[in-house]
């Protein structure tokens, strides 16, 4: 039993712990709050700006507070799958993750992401209720492209998204990156090897005007088709400024028959057919159809009248192949990359504002909203508000796919999924405690004399926690924590291996 | 509610939780896939090699407790075998990362709970409550595992998404098996697989290699080196596998394999402390797996920390 000097203790700068009174932990002094920017069922996205001198110094940042987790039930799953494969994950398309922080008082978990200002939401919006014009076939296209090339880089890594809606794509606003596309959020993933799971039990109703037949038809397993589903969707979005299939939601639980949004889809496409579809019987909706969508009659299909695209135009052909019935059929990132389309003129670039030809105007797009009235603690209200975007900074549902796709009927498959982790990670800084002997002890006690149990953890407690240092190489013996007033000890490690 | 308590399920009636049907069903193999699996994993163990984690006598006891409370909870709560295996190589990699002082049993003891639910909140649906995944000799408060769930995760940056031997098997079968697999291989080999994570530090060897040796070992017991390379050697995957580290856990299997033939059959419990009662541990076994309840069973195979036990069913918070 070795026992460390205080000069083993505390001296890194993680150890802030906010229980007296209204100071800021430490991991939020290092941000200037701006205000509140999105709001979901996860939790709340706030933007900041970084303090700390140095090349960051006023980077803007998406601060993503998770909803504290049902009492009892620890870390929200939702929280750590989104946190495992944003750490696995690196590509210029994708949104990128810089920080995860832990509020010490009560757990409570805050993403720091690199902060997007736009997103094809607000874009669209912006076209259709303020200028009145189609966004320019450079912006849609270079939009487009970037999109295909981080999914394709997810899909390589067996990672579907399972959400994307024009909310989940974010652009980046002036600066190193302006005009980059950036998919967002992974509320959802979920981890290799994981159980495939019917859409409900995630409990987070997702608009279906993305969701791709099968799904709607009852398929039980995504592929990553679904994924190319709801780009085709969102690329005749850009092109037409209205959502493709804006069907009326069923609510219900669990996983209600989305009879209205398939009727749109049909309208459209026509009726899918076994010839063209050849799995599609195996589809529980479909052969339980129960509210005879077999025998409904749709007109003759027209989607190029409903995007104003001729069908001899490569965007046309492309639009189609992405919203293509069969899953198996659908074009797959990777092919749409290489489509005709992104081969002819204007072609795609990295920065999706600024057109290739000077003579075209550029578009100014309003900045995210901010409500300045709200802290990190949802209460403090100082400045009259703005409103609130419905545009999530970084929402939205990602899905890692347990297996390499096997077709919506394919068979129950779990094999882990591949995403490699080549980034050398974020720096990390977040905090952690576990309790100290004496805080089990008191609870045991508590428990054998009165049977039930009180705070495990007193103010006092915790303001005395120190950490021990972590393993060194080559150390094998066991160390303790420093006893601090004679009698207690605690065993509250701290982490700290910052990389930045 | 009831807490499972301190019992003992020997790893073959675990294999019964499982279909085998369901493994069966996964066998469209397909190399590229096999291969991503086996780069992503080498990424992972050229780090782990550094850090070769040497556990004291007082640690090795406590893992092997922590093996077993994982083996029996997700026995009883019918959890994949993934989940188990999870567990246990995020246990080895929270202790080749930080050290537990020998004093401090509830402390292992909560990382053998955090490091459950977290496998349980990655692989199970629905997930477990916190209170259903209790059952050793001391009952954590639901902030406590919490806290200890965060430190487990920042420890291992959050890099949860390890690479199971449960994944390869289908491969692995399919190949090493020219036609047809014999029947029963998979509950065997299963078995080699959770015999031998109570051997060995998850982070010194490749999920490929202890999956590739279980199979191997599950066919043909005595091949020699020079063998076990040509069977390698055969398959498409080949080179990506480590051969020594395939042999090092094929010895290991032999070996245990050979010890349950030579030795009295109450040693392979779970629990190999002395005190086991060999007709109960059998009876719990059976009735895991006619019914799968819960279970109360006495302690007397714990042969330590007595004082603390928790009697009392009240949920902590």
């Amino acid at each position: 039993m070795s026992n460390r000097g205080p000069g083993m203790i505390g001296g890194s700068h993680g150890s802030g712990n906010s229980n007296s009174g209204g100071n800021k932990p430490e991991w939020l002094q290092q941000y200037d709050l701006i205000g509140k920017i999105g709001e979901g069922t996860y939790g709340v996205v706030f933007l900041a700006r970084i303090k700390s001198p140095g090349s960051n110094r006023g980077k803007s940042i998406a601060i993503k507070k998770f909803k504290q987790s049902k009492d009892g039930d620890g870390v929200s799953p939702t929280a750590i799958r989104e946190i495992m494969l944003l750490r696995e994950i690196s590509h210029e398309n994708v949104v990128k993750l810089v920080n995860v922080h832990i509020n010490h008082n009560d757990m409570s978990l805050y993403l720091a992401f690199d902060y997007a200002e736009h997103d094809l939401y607000e874009i669209i919006r912006h076209h259709r209720d303020k200028v009145n014009q189609p966004i320019n076939q450079y912006t849609v296209k270079s939009l487009l492209w970037q999109l295909l090339n981080g999914l394709n880089y997810l899909h390589s890594n067996w990672i579907i998204h399972r959400d994307l809606k024009p909310s989940n794509i974010l652009v980046m606003g002036e600066g190193e990156e302006q005009g980059v596309v950036k998919i967002g959020d992974f509320g959802l993933a979920r981890i290799y090897q994981a159980p495939l799971k019917p859409l409900c039990d995630n409990g987070v109703v997702v608009t279906i005007w993305y969701r791709a037949p099968e799904l709607l038809l009852g398929a039980k397993h995504y592929t990553s088709a679904v994924d190319m589903w709801a780009v085709g969707c969102i690329f005749a979005e850009l092109l037409t400024l209205k959502p493709l299939f804006q069907g009326a939601e069923v609510k219900a639980t669990p996983n209600p028959f989305q009879l209205d949004q398939l009727d749109k889809i049909f309208k459209v496409l026509g009726h899918p057919t076994q010839e063209k579809w050849p799995t599609l019987v195996n589809l529980p909706h479909w052969q339980s159809d129960l509210q005879n969508i077999q025998g409904h009659k749709y007109d003759n299909p027209g989607l190029y009248s409903v995007v104003h695209l001729s069908p001899k135009t490569p965007a046309y052909d492309l639009l189609s192949k992405m919203l293509e019935y069969d899953p198996r059929k659908r074009i797959t990132a990777a092919q749409a990359l290489e489509h005709e389309y992104f081969k002819t003129e204007p072609l795609p670039g990295r920065n999706a504002f600024v057109p290739s030809r000077p003579e075209e105007k550029v578009v100014n797009y309003p900045t995210r909203p901010v409500d300045t009235t709200t802290d990190f603690e949802g209460t403090t209200s100082i400045q009259p508000s703005q409103p609130v975007s419905s545009g999530n900074a970084v929402s939205g549902n990602m899905h890692v796919v347990p297996n390499r796709a096997t077709g919506a009927t394919g068979c129950y498959c779990s094999g882990p999924s591949t995403a490699t982790a080549e980034e050398k990670g974020p720096p990390w800084n977040g905090n952690a405690w576990i309790p100290s002997t004496a805080e089990v002890k008191t609870v045991l006690r508590s428990q054998l004399v009165a049977g039930t149990l009180k705070s495990y953890i007193s103010r006092e407690d915790s303001d005395k926690r120190r950490e021990i240092p972590r393993k060194r190489e080559g150390e094998n013996r066991l160390s303790i924590a420093p006893i601090i007033d004679g009698s207690i000890m605690h065993w509250i490690p701290l982490i700290s291996n910052n990389e930045a | 509610m009831e807490n499972p308590s301190d019992s003992s399920v020997s790893p073959s009636s675990l294999l019964c939780q499982e279909s085998e049907t369901r493994l069966d069903e996964d066998l469209d193999d397909d190399d590229e896939y096999i291969q991503v699996l086996l780069k992503r994993e080498t990424g992972a163990v050229s780090v782990r090699n550094s850090v070769c984690l040497v556990l004291q006598d007082w640690a090795k006891n406590a893992r092997l407790d922590a093996v077993d409370f994982i083996l029996n909870t997700t026995a009883l709560l019918g959890f994949r075998f993934q989940t188990a295996y999870l567990s246990l190589s995020y246990f080895d990699g929270f202790l080749s990362e930080r050290i537990i002082d020998s004093e401090k049993s509830w402390a292992v003891q909560l990382l053998s709970v955090a490091c459950l639910s977290l496998a349980a909140k990655l692989e199970e649906c629905p997930v477990p409550i916190l209170s259903e995944l209790q059952g050793g000799e001391y009952n954590f408060n639901s902030k406590i595992i919490q806290r200890m769930e965060l430190l487990v995760l920042n420890t291992l940056q959050w890099k949860l998404a390890s690479v199971t031997p449960f994944a390869y098997l289908p491969h692995f079968i399919n190949k090493f098996c020219n036609q047809s697999s014999p029947g029963g291989i998979i509950s065997r080999i299963r078995e080699h697989i959770l015999a031998v994570v109570r051997e060995v530090n998850l982070m010194n060897h490749r999920p490929s290699a202890i999956a590739s040796a279980a199979v191997l070992v599950a066919l043909d017991q005595r091949l020699t080196r020079k063998a076990m390379e040509l069977k390698i050697n055969a398959i498409p995957a080949s080179r990506f596998l480590d051969t020594e580290d395939v042999f090092t856990c094929y010895n290991i299997m032999q070996r245990l394999e050979f010890d349950k033939i030579m030795l009295p059959k109450f040693l392979l419990s779970p629990d190999l402390s002395p005190g086991t009662d060999v007709l109960q541990d059998h009876s719990v076994a059976s009735s895991v797996r006619s019914k799968r309840k819960r279970l109360t069973f006495n302690d007397s195979d714990q042969n330590h920390c007595l004082s603390e036990k928790k009697n009392h069913n009240s949920s902590i918070d």
